[in-house]
């Protein structure tokens, strides 16, 4: 009886222990997505207001430990019904309706700037980035913002036509991602 | 001995109990943590609340709900069920539509331009000229309305986007609007061109008609740059 109380106690204290980290979830009403993409007649951004995001954090070093975001690629409005459905076929929305990205290593600097590299995956491409995030505190709330080049190709998306010119290769993916605390 | 355990795995339930109580602590008391989970893991909690694709719009044109909706057409005779890789192939077909779409409503754009200056030459033309520009300028007319009817039924009857309509004006919405103004301006052009013939005196209708229905059409070209 007494090992088993002993061994039950100590389990307490190091579960315990073990409880400095926390999962935040992004607040989906403030949390947002942009790309933005170039064609030879004109530009656009097309945006997700429908961001699951989550990270971990160290309460006691306060440093991220990981983060994940997740969207529908249907979920980007981009103020053109026809556009969006276009951007849809070409990443084969129905098939792979998702865009995801988790972190693998996250480093701060002393500026508090983070360096994230991670995988991102849409078009049911897997890739690695790294992602250079700014974050802060305000308002009892954590704010991450940051965003990286990207290429279509890369993900094996055929480029969207627009009167017979497919657009630029390269786009941009941006972030704002706001945590409760 | 004994005594002390019961104590300290007491003062340990209580430390526990009183954390997992103190809202202020964490954003959700069920996102406590054991130890930091793979990051995978975090994103599968993310991705299985994201709803699935959806593979029809929420709203559609009539003659697009006649043929391609969940009731329509194609869906209750079988010959193109509603499934994924179905509408996908269905996709693929709309985007062939759509760039046929482009070419016819260039070929037409040409055709109304070359109307317009056969048409505004017509006015001035006398004798022989007058019957070789009159014939002339109902050929372009012609083939002008042939384009001009592909181009129309290639929009109306490609398989439903992903997307449906949005509330709001976009430059897809004003293209649809001015649409409308180009296809009654297109009918009034044909029928009052028809009744000159008859009526000389409604030549200034005709080509008011015709030129509303060229603007309308250039700027619904136009707008989808932006």
């Amino acid at each position: 009886m007494i090992r088993l109380l002993f061994v039950l106690g100590l389990f307490l204290l190091g579960s315990g222990g073990a409880m400095a980290q926390k999962k935040l979830v992004a607040d989906r009403a403030k949390s947002s997505v942009t790309y933005a993409m170039r064609h030879a007649l004109h530009k656009w951004e097309g945006t997700s207001r429908e961001v699951n995001a989550a990270l971990v954090l160290d309460d006691a070093t306060k440093q991220i430990r990981q983060v994940a975001v997740a969207m529908r690629v249907a979920s980007f409005n981009s103020k053109n019904e026809s556009r969006d459905s276009h951007m849809i076929e070409v990443l084969d929305g129905l098939s792979y309706p998702n865009v995801t990205f988790t972190s693998q290593d996250i480093k701060a600097a002393a500026d508090g700037t983070l360096t994230a590299t991670g995988k991102l995956t849409f078009h049911n491409v897997t890739r690695p980035v790294t992602v250079q995030v700014r974050q802060r505190e305000a308002g009892g709330q954590l704010l991450m913002d940051g965003s990286f080049p990207l290429k279509m190709t890369d993900y094996k998306v055929e480029r969207p036509s627009f009167l017979g010119i497919v657009t630029q290769d390269d786009f941009t993916l941006s972030f704002a991602l706001v945590f409760p605390n | 001995m004994r005594h002390v355990l019961y104590l300290s795995l007491l003062l340990c339930l209580v430390f526990r109990a009183g954390q997992a109580q103190d809202s202020t602590r964490l954003a959700n008391p069920d996102t406590l943590l054991p130890a930091a989970p793979p990051a995978d893991d975090l994103l599968g909690s993310l991705t299985e609340t994201l709803p699935p694709a959806q593979l029809l719009p929420d709203h559609m044109l009539l003659s697009q709900r006649m043929f391609w909706g969940k009731k329509g057409l194609m869906r209750i005779t079988n010959v193109v069920p509603l499934t994924l890789a179905g509408r996908e192939k269905e996709l693929n077909i709309r985007r062939t539509m759509l760039n046929l779409h482009q070419i016819g409503g260039f070929i037409t754009l040409a055709g109304f331009l070359a109307q317009g200056i056969v048409g505004s030459q017509l006015y001035s033309a006398q004798g022989a000229d007058y019957t070789r520009l009159l014939d002339l300028h109902r050929g372009i007319g012609t083939a002008t309305n042939i384009a001009y009817a592909t181009t129309t039924l290639l929009s109306l009857s490609t398989p439903p986007a992903t997307v449906g309509r949005r509330r709001g004006l976009s430059t897809i919405t004003l293209h649809k609007y001015l649409a409308v103004v180009h296809l009654a301006g297109m009918i009034a052009t044909n029928v009052l061109g028809n009744r000159v013939r008859e009526n000389d005196s409604l030549k200034p209708y005709h080509r008011a008609a015709a030129y509303t229905t060229f603007g309308a059409y250039a700027i619904s070209v136009l707008v989808l740059k932006f």
